[in-house]
């Protein structure tokens, strides 16, 4: 599938979940400005194609990657990354997209945040 | 369109006519050709069995007597100092010592034992390494046959699954990859042990694989003892008739690649030899000549019919295609019958090929101190300045003019009654050949053009 039919898959999938996704986001904190396929400014969880066709990965270089996924480690925000190099099937996506949103909610209740 | 032109129908009629002629002509080269080889297939093989012939009379038998003195006969002096008694003798005890240490190496001694291919060791332990290996190598191909079993490797996914951490994609790919794999397991519960397993496996297929190439190279050093073996022992069967074929080949091969005048020469006062040599070289000559005659009138034939084609081609577009017609003064140019003048070619190059190709008077080369074939076949009334070996015999001979009567004759010690008829005979086609160009019916290369053809046709059934 292409990038474009996996963005509206994800988009269909997050919001069946429950979440409210603003598509296209500038996500600007801390330093860290990028813009972001998918995000919920509320509840911080979101998706990103990493495509060297659309300049993402002159905002995702090295040490801004570094920086958001050490926040996501320490829990701040959860992103589903997914490289231009990914081999995209519907199944993947859906294999994919529910086990991120699985483990977003493992973690969430480890952190006592309700969803 | 004025009356002075032809029209496009009429353009259209000549360049069929003449494409009809070029065809006749591309048609008859290829008959041409292959009379040509096989005349030259069978010239080959009457030199051979004349170049054999002389090898038997100038090499006998293989010792030193005979071999001084076909050295001292045909000038290949260095040749009894080679000793090829000693080095046959020499190769022999080579040969006899080779095939014994052959015959006790246990490879070709216990080949049976070893090699045979239901029964042997070797095939038996190749077959228990191969039947080994089978399971352990369906565990990697079925492992490698995954698209993504190389990634989940390089990763190191099932030793530390923490190494792409759970927000990215991939994760969840090489997660559902695994899953896959190790379903194709069924007593396996997760990748780790897939991949020992895969590891295990990997390793000593390898190890099964150097073993099996190990034992296949034997069972093939083996077999190239045998090869040697049969070959050695088909040389010492032979080695006599051989050896002495060979010093036959290089005897021959300096006769005939010598001046055939300075040849016939020194074998002089030995007539069988000078028969058999000029036999040999004369045959030689005739295939090097009917060659030369055949490539020389093929690839100007070509030429020619090449650049008519194009000129039929060229009328057809303008007179033709385009509509335009022809302008009768170039019309009656094109439209020419040009059968008689492929007719007359046919006719000068069959009279050639024919007149070399027919020559088998092969002694008459003994009454010429300088010999060429060329000129004894053509009587010297043809050109063979084409032909590099004529004229290399023309640049070492500055001097030398062709005598139909050659004085030497006269003298010769060995000239017998049939040689004086031979000449006369010589003598008579010379004054029946002038009497004929007296009257303007020859047709040799010098003066072909100006006068009808009487001679040869290469390919024609009815004799002209």
């Amino acid at each position: 599938m292409t990038e474009a039919e996996a963005r509206s898959r994800l988009l269909a999938l997050f919001t069946e979940a429950g979440f409210s996704m603003v598509e296209d986001f500038r996500f600007d904190e801390e330093g860290v400005v990028v813009d972001l396929d998918g995000w919920d400014p509320t509840m911080r969880v979101g998706y990103e194609f990493i495509s060297r066709e659309f300049g993402d990965q002159l905002q995702f270089d090295a040490q801004t990657l570094a920086s958001f996924e050490a926040r996501m480690s320490r829990g701040d925000l959860h992103v589903l990354l997914i490289d231009e190099r990914d081999v995209l099937t519907a199944q993947d996506v859906d294999v994919a997209c529910r086990g991120f949103l699985s483990e977003c909610a493992a973690h969430r209740s480890k952190s006592g945040i309700a969803r | 369109m004025n009356s002075q032109s032809y029209s496009p129908q009429q353009v259209l009629r000549a360049v069929q006519a003449q494409r009809e002629l070029l065809n006749e002509q591309w048609k008859r080269l290829a008959e041409v050709e292959r009379l040509h080889n096989i005349e030259r297939e069978k010239i080959i093989a009457e030199r051979d069995e004349a170049a054999l012939d002389l090898s038997k009379a100038m090499l006998p038998a293989l010792d030193a007597s005979s071999i001084a003195r076909a050295a001292q006969l045909c000038g290949l002096v260095g040749l009894p100092a080679e000793d090829l008694p000693g080095r046959r003798e020499a190769r022999r005890a080579f040969l006899v010592s080779r095939l014994r240490t052959i015959s006790v190496e246990p490879l070709y001694r216990d080949r049976e034992l070893l090699r045979h291919p239901r029964t042997g060791s070797i095939p038996q332990a190749i077959a228990e390494n191969s039947e080994h290996r089978r399971p352990l190598a369906e565990v990697v191909g079925k492992c490698e046959s995954h698209a993504r079993f190389a990634r989940l490797m390089e990763v190191g996914f099932g030793i530390d699954d923490q190494s792409v951490p759970w927000w990215r994609f991939s994760y969840w790919s090489d997660r559902s990859a695994a899953s896959e794999i190790v379903a194709t397991f069924p007593a396996k519960e997760n990748f780790s042990e897939v991949r020992e397993d895969y590891v295990r496996a990997k390793e000593a297929v390898a190890i099964f694989d150097a073993e099996i190439h190990k034992l296949r190279a034997t069972i093939a050093a083996g077999e190239a003892l045998d090869r040697e073996y049969v070959a050695l022992y088909n040389e010492h069967q032979h080695i006599d008739e051989w050896a002495l074929q060979q010093a036959r080949v290089r005897i021959v091969r300096h006769m005939l690649e010598a001046d055939a005048s300075l040849m016939t020469q020194r074998l002089s006062r030995h007539k069988d030899e000078t028969l058999l040599f000029l036999r040999a070289s004369g045959l030689s000559a005739k295939l090097t000549y009917l060659d030369a005659i055949h490539k020389k009138n093929a690839d100007e034939l070509r030429t020619e019919l090449n650049a008519q084609k194009a000129k039929i081609d060229g009328v057809y577009q303008r007179g033709v295609a385009k509509g335009r017609g022809m302008p009768a003064d170039k019309f009656q140019i094109f439209a020419v019958n040009r059968g008689p003048k492929y007719e007359k070619r046919w006719q000068r190059w069959g009279k050639t090929y024919q007149t070399v190709q027919s020559y088998d008077h092969w002694d008459r080369g003994r009454f010429y101190e300088d010999l060429l074939w060329w000129d004894l076949m053509t009587r010297g009334r043809h050109d063979g300045s084409y032909i590099r070996e004529v004229t290399v015999f023309h640049q070492s001979h500055p001097h030398y003019e062709y005598d139909p009567t050659p004085p030497r004759h006269h003298h010769h010690p060995a000239a017998t009654q049939d040689d004086e008829r031979d000449v006369q005979s010589d003598r008579d086609a010379a004054a029946r050949s002038a009497e004929v160009d007296g009257a303007g019916g020859d047709n040799d290369d010098h003066n072909a053009g100006d006068s009808p053809d009487t001679g040869g046709d290469l390919t024609a059934t009815d004799a002209s």
